[in-house]
This record gives C-alpha cells, sequence and structure tokens, in this order.
C-alpha cells in the first residue's frame, strides 16, 4: 500500500492524517521491514498500522506525538505478527539464503565496498538476534531513538536496553569475525 | 581513569551510550581510541547494510524440514525408544541381570530336585499286574460253549476284561 492508496482507505480520512501517511510510509516501512526481516510481511503490517492511523485520526482522541505513536503501534504490530504465526519464527530459525539481487536505490561507496557475501552474513546475524535484541538495535541505532526513548516505547528499563543493545551488537560483530 | 576500557564499555560508547568521563578517556588514550574507531568504523558498516539493502529471501519453510531437522528428531527418537525400553525393563523384576553362574546352579538344582524324582521315582509307580498265561484249550472250549469273554461287553462293566484286553496273544503259542 502507498501513500497515496493509504489516504483512498475512506473518503472521510481527515487531511491530516494523509499528510501523515506521507511522512511518515517510509519510515514504519522500513521499521517492519528491519523488526520483520521480510519485505512482504513489512508491506501486510505496514498496511495494518495506517489502517489503525486512519481510525484513530477519526477518533475524538488527541495524539500529542504522532511520529511516538507510529513508532509504538509498528513495533506492537510486528512484535503481534511475529507472535501469531509460529511458522515464522520457525523460519527465523532455519534461514537460509538463495543467490539474489538486493535492489536499493540508494548506492553509495561505501555499499559497493560491502561485498554480497557480506551483506548476507549481516543479514543472517541480524535475522538470529531475538526479537528483543533487534527492537532494541533498530530503535536505537537505526531509528535514532534514546535509551530513554526506546524503554518507554519497549516498556522496559533503560538498563534492559543498554543490556540487549550491548548482546545485539557483540552477537553481529562476533559473527562477522570482530576482533578484540 | 587510567586503566583502558572493557570491551563492553567500549561497544557501548560506539554505540551512543556511556557517560562523559569514558569519552574523555577515549579522547586521552590511544589504544582505546583505536579500539573505538575500529568498533564505529564496524558498526556502521552493518546499520547501513540493514538500512540500504533489503533482506535475502528465506527459502520456504516446507522444504527445510527433512534436510535440517534431522538431528532433533533422531534424538527425540534415540529418547522415546530409551523410555519404552526402560519402562520395559522396570516392570520385569525376572529379567534382572543374574550371572552365568548362578543360572547354572539354579538349572542344576531344579533337575536334582524336581526333575529327577519326577522322572525316575520308583515308589510310587504302580506296576500293572502282568496277565496270566491262558491255555488255548480255554478260549477254543469257550469257542465252542459260544461265550467268548468280554466279546459283547462293554470294558468298563466287566473289570475283568479291561485287565486282560488281548489274552490270545500274551498267550504266545
Amino acid at each position: 500500500m502507498r501513500t497515496s492508496e493509504a489516504a483512498k482507505l475512506s473518503p472521510d480520512v481527515p487531511p491530516c492524517c494523509e499528510e501523515l501517511c506521507r511522512m511518515h510510509y517510509a519510515r514504519v516501512f522500513q521499521l517492519c521491514r528491519l523488526l520483520l526481516v521480510d519485505r512482504h510481511e513489512a508491506e501486510e503490517v505496514a498496511q495494518e498500522v495506517f489502517l489503525k492511523l486512519v481510525k484513530e485520526c477519526q477518533s475524538p482522541s488527541r495524539i500529542l506525538s504522532w511520529e511516538a505513536w507510529l513508532t509504538r503501534v509498528t513495533v506492537n504490530a510486528c512484535h503481534d505478527r511475529r507472535r501469531s504465526a509460529w511458522w515464522k519464527w520457525w523460519r527465523d530459525e532455519h534461514v537460509e539464503f538463495q543467490e539474489a539481487e538486493f535492489p536499493s536505490d540508494h548506492l553509495t561507496p561505501e555499499e559497493h565496498l560491502l561485498s554480497r557475501e557480506q551483506q548476507e552474513r549481516i543479514w543472517h546475524l541480524f535475522r538470529r538476534l531475538s526479537p528483543r535484541q533487534r527492537e532494541v538495535f533498530v530503535l536505537r541505532r537505526l531509528e535514532g531513538l534514546s535509551s530513554e526513548e526506546v524503554a518507554r516505547v519497549l516498556g522496559l528499563t533503560t538498563g534492559s536496553v543498554k543490556r540487549h543493545l550491548f548482546h545485539a551488537i557483540r552477537h553481529l560483530r562476533k559473527g562477522l569475525g570482530g576482533r578484540q | 581513569m587510567n586503566a583502558c576500557l572493557r570491551k563492553r564499555t567500549l561497544l557501548l560508547l560506539s554505540a551512543g551510550e556511556g557517560t562523559n568521563e569514558q569519552r574523555t578517556h577515549v579522547a586521552t588514550c590511544a589504544a582505546c581510541a583505536t579500539r573505538y574507531r575500529r568498533f564505529v568504523h564496524e558498526l556502521e558498516g552493518i546499520e547501513q547494510t540493514l538500512r540500504e539493502t533489503s533482506p535475502p529471501p528465506a527459502v520456504s519453510p516446507r522444504f527445510l524440514p527433512i534436510r535440517s531437522n534431522w538431528r532433533p528428531v533422531a534424538v527425540a527418537f534415540a529418547a522415546i525408544l530409551m523410555l519404552v525400553w526402560g519402562g520395559l525393563w522396570l516392570r520385569q523384576p525376572s529379567s534382572l541381570p543374574v550371572s552365568m553362574a548362578a543360572r547354572t546352579e539354579d538349572l542344576s538344582q531344579l533337575l536334582e530336585n524336581e526333575l529327577a524324582p519326577a522322572l525316575f521315582a520308583m515308589v510310587d509307580v504302580r506296576v500293572a499286574p502282568i496277565p496270566t498265561q491262558v491255555s488255548n484249550s480255554v478260549y477254543l472250549q469257550a469257542a465252542l460253549d459260544g461265550s467268548w469273554p468280554c466279546e459283547w461287553q462293554e470294558p468298563f462293566l466287566t473289570p475283568v476284561c479291561e485287565i486282560h484286553p488281548f489274552p490270545l496273544l500274551l498267550g504266545g503259542q
């Protein structure tokens, strides 16, 4: 579902909601993609998130920060998706990789430096993180939230966030052959 | 803070955590600064890959179980076999391991005490009375008289006939 499609879901969608969809769709989709490590599932969950956004816009409740609300709803939606289908967990645990093209719109020089094998290795290691470690790593390092914000979104303590972050980074580095 | 920072501290520093004191140490310690830069560089590479590339497709799960899951299945199967065997073993107390010597001894005692007296006992054997020889003239006379012994009588009605069923054969003529 693209931004325009999200806005066309209902003729009663307020203009502010349409604007929110346009502003946040890419970020929400990226967050879903990283948390679920699956493009197709990420699209489905992003649709669900924006349907909730539309309903929320039509309700009389007042959201102070739509960005934080969307982050929380997205994380919860991904969490629910993972929990709802046990076989997806199973698939995550038994993943194998195929030769495939990695479409990317913005290839940077640094990306070219990383070989395809290295990229596959990184994704493989990323998939092997526990769901909580993945959530913390994505929100803290890729979404740029502070430790306190991550703790608030995930319902953890700041200490737990740091611990999950450390374990996630250590796992990734170790898998890539990181040295002391 | 003179001692070099631990790996955990440096990793968290490279991830944006840590205290001002630790950052100051990294700024003044060449060894820690080198490690810190390496951690930051590796972390940036990982993050860039995750941000800008798509996750590779995974193989459909229906093709995986046989190939990649045979070990846990085999272990579970072996465990079940062991449990079943153990249960059967516990239910049969006679199947407790006995040494061969003990078994042989028991067997010989059984043969000596139970079987041998039963097979070779002479005391209780009832020796049937040996039929007395009967002269052919008796039968000849009986045949002539029309009173052949026991011919039309049921054996259980005449115990004498039961004792001497074939008196002619025993006659030895």
